[in-house]
């Protein structure tokens, strides 16, 4: 069953029991209750009634008077009045058929007392004059109650279906509207395929579980995102790599099978072919443990020295560009930088500071480069500045989506992948990427990571 | 100890006057002001509350960025390092604020025309002729004026590598 339906109907289920209960209990309390005033009703008529009957005086007429003409009279009403001791014969009495004995004798002990038998009720009282006592009982059909017992059951009733109507409906719109995020992170996610792995979940503003659940999808968006790029980046890099050796054995080899050369000639081409092989070799061993001590693992964070991680990024697009001067650049440098760290994994940050650097060395025509490092109040920023061919104004906004390359790049090769996984590889060290640039003068990124 | 008034356009580059100012008073703790005068405000509402927070929220961020790195770059250096708006167009509002604090110094750079960031931006370096304290010229590195990089955080480069002290890091790491 969807959750919608079971909240709906847990909802539904919780009020209708509520609602069931508060009609029960108004009805039963009421049923209880409502009959105080008849009572009240009921013994006024016994006085009247003891009044009219047994008083001596001139009274007696203006009560009979009062009672005969004011009064109306209840529905089955029969008034009995016995004189005490008399009781003991009297019992042929029409009364002592209708009640039972101990409502008697509780009247005759604290003068009043009330009984009722389902809509009989019986009010009676003692009444002392000349020395003697009677009692008085007056009983009456409580038609009344009866008929308000019948419409507040049905009130109550019909009210009780319309509100679990309502109750459903409300439910159902309800549960609609908080599951409603819930659908719609379901239906982007489906929308994200490998092939479209930047996209991401639209975040809400605040801090509520759906928002946490959001992020948590993005960040493991980034996360496979920054892996597939790795991936990516790695073969194309890989395969550059390969083919350089590969197309010098080639070429030797060619060269050499031309034509009928001498031992000598034959020598030079193997030699060459042996020297480039031994370096193909090497490029495959390196990209061996490239892979087995990086990307494999899981993201190990730790605390990393920036200076280390400048220098080890620095050597290695010397060792990929080696006719590209980077200076290091002491003028925004913090007293202690050698003591700045911050958290994140090693590895992957220098792929993300060498993926910049190397970006300027081949956007600036062998131009040097100037790598920086700055402290402000709680972050570490690495700038790297250029003075390359820039990027455009209104492409800067594109230029941390994958496989985008700006319109002046002519014939520099590239695959676009560079940034974004700067920028993913940044995003996950909870930090920022910043590019500044104007064509023809140069790039500035700035690469900002929360200290540790 | 030593009190200096820098002019500043909230630029970036406007800051190197700092990297100068360390450079040419070796040994001395020294406190910094970068100053920026705006007109005095015509507006009522301006007039009666002195709304200097809406001033300081028209900074960019990447001035105070670049003020905070250099601050963490001479941190033994620089007693204090902040940014403070006066109102005032007269030499005599300069000369007031150079009592103030106690101004020993000023540094401006040399035929530099500063740019006005705010629409009530005064121009303070026309107001320093009569100024009692020495205005120390500096002649100003290849600089552009295009705005967008005279916000670059590498105009504060100064093209010096970095002590041997990390350098040595360098060597084992």
């Amino acid at each position: 069953m969807k959750i919608q339906t079971k909240i709906t109907l847990l909802f539904t289920l919780l009020c209708t029991s509520i609602i069931a209960a508060l009609s029960f209990a108004v009805y039963f309390f009421t049923y209880q209750n409502a009959s105080q005033d008849f009572y009240i009703r009921l013994e006024l008529r016994a006085v009247i009634a003891a009044r009219a009957n047994l008083q001596q005086n001139g009274d007696t007429v203006a009560f009979k008077e009062v009672r005969e003409q004011h009064m109306q009279r209840l529905p089955n009403e029969r008034e009995y009045i016995i004189r005490t001791d008399t009781l003991k014969n009297g019992m042929k009495s029409q009364l002592f058929h209708e009640v039972p004995a101990d409502f008697i004798s509780s009247v005759i002990s604290q003068h009043k007392a009330s009984y009722r038998s389902n809509y009989d009720f019986y009010q009676g009282i003692l009444y002392s004059i000349d020395g003697k006592d009677y009692l008085i009982v007056v009983a009456a059909y409580n038609t009344f109650l009866k008929d308000f017992l019948y419409n507040l059951r049905h009130i109550l009733l019909i009210g009780s279906a319309l509100c679990i109507l309502v109750v459903l409906s409300v439910g159902l719109i309800f549960s609609r509207q908080t599951m409603a995020p819930v659908r719609l992170i379901a239906r982007q996610v489906q929308r994200i395929t490998a092939t479209s792995l930047h996209k991401r979940l639209t975040v809400k503003k605040g801090k509520d579980e759906i928002a946490v659940l959001t992020d948590t999808f993005n960040d493991l968006l980034s996360r496979l995102e920054t892996a597939f790029d790795t991936q990516n980046n790695f073969v194309s890099n890989a395969s550059h790599e390969l083919n350089t050796p590969l197309t010098a054995i080639i070429g030797e080899a060619d060269y050499a099978l031309a034509r009928q050369r001498s031992a000598e000639e034959y020598r030079q081409a193997l030699g060459i072919v042996v020297q480039q092989g031994e370096k193909l070799q090497h490029i495959t061993q390196s990209l061996v443990q490239l892979a087995r001590s990086g990307f494999t693992e899981s993201l190990v964070m730790q605390k990393v020295l920036v200076w280390e991680l400048l220098y080890n990024a620095k050597q290695h697009v010397h060792s990929v560009y080696s006719q590209c001067t980077i200076q290091l650049d002491a003028g925004l440098l913090p007293e202690h930088a050698e003591r700045l760290l911050v958290n994140g994994n090693q590895q992957l940050l220098e792929l993300a500071v060498s993926n910049v650097l190397m970006n300027a060395c081949k956007y600036s025509n062998s131009q040097p480069v100037a790598l920086a490092l700055a402290q402000s109040s709680n972050e570490v920023m690495i700038i790297i500045k250029d003075k390359g061919i820039g990027i455009p104004d209104d492409e800067l906004k594109y230029i941390f989506d994958p496989f985008f390359r700006a319109s002046n790049v002519r014939n520099i090769s590239g695959y676009g992948i560079g940034l974004p996984l700067t920028m993913n590889v940044v995003k996950l060290h909870k930090g920022a990427v910043e590019i500044h640039s104007h064509v023809g003068a140069g790039t500035e990124v700035i690469i900002r990571l929360p200290l540790a | 100890m030593k009190n200096i008034l820098v002019p500043t356009d909230f630029s970036v580059q406007s800051l190197q006057l700092v990297h100068e100012i360390i450079k040419r008073n070796p040994q001395q703790k020294l406190s910094i002001y970068l100053v920026h005068l705006v007109q005095i405000p015509t507006d009522i509402a301006d007039l009666l509350f002195a709304r200097k927070r809406h001033l300081y929220e028209q900074v960019p961020g990447k001035f105070s960025q670049a003020v905070e790195m250099l601050k963490n770059k001479y941190a033994s250096r620089i007693n204090l390092m902040g940014l403070e708006f006066y109102y005032g167009n007269t030499p005599t509002v300069v000369n007031a604020i150079i009592e103030n604090r106690n101004i020993d110094e000023v540094y401006v750079f040399a035929d530099h025309l500063y740019n006005m960031p705010l629409k009530q931006s005064v121009d303070m370096t026309n107001l320093l002729n009569k100024c009692k304290v020495p205005v120390v010229q500096v002649q100003p590195k290849v600089r552009t004026n295009a705005p967008a990089e005279a916000h670059f955080f590498s105009s504060l480069f100064t093209e010096e590598q970095p002590a041997p002290q990390s350098g040595k890091l360098f060597q084992h790491a």
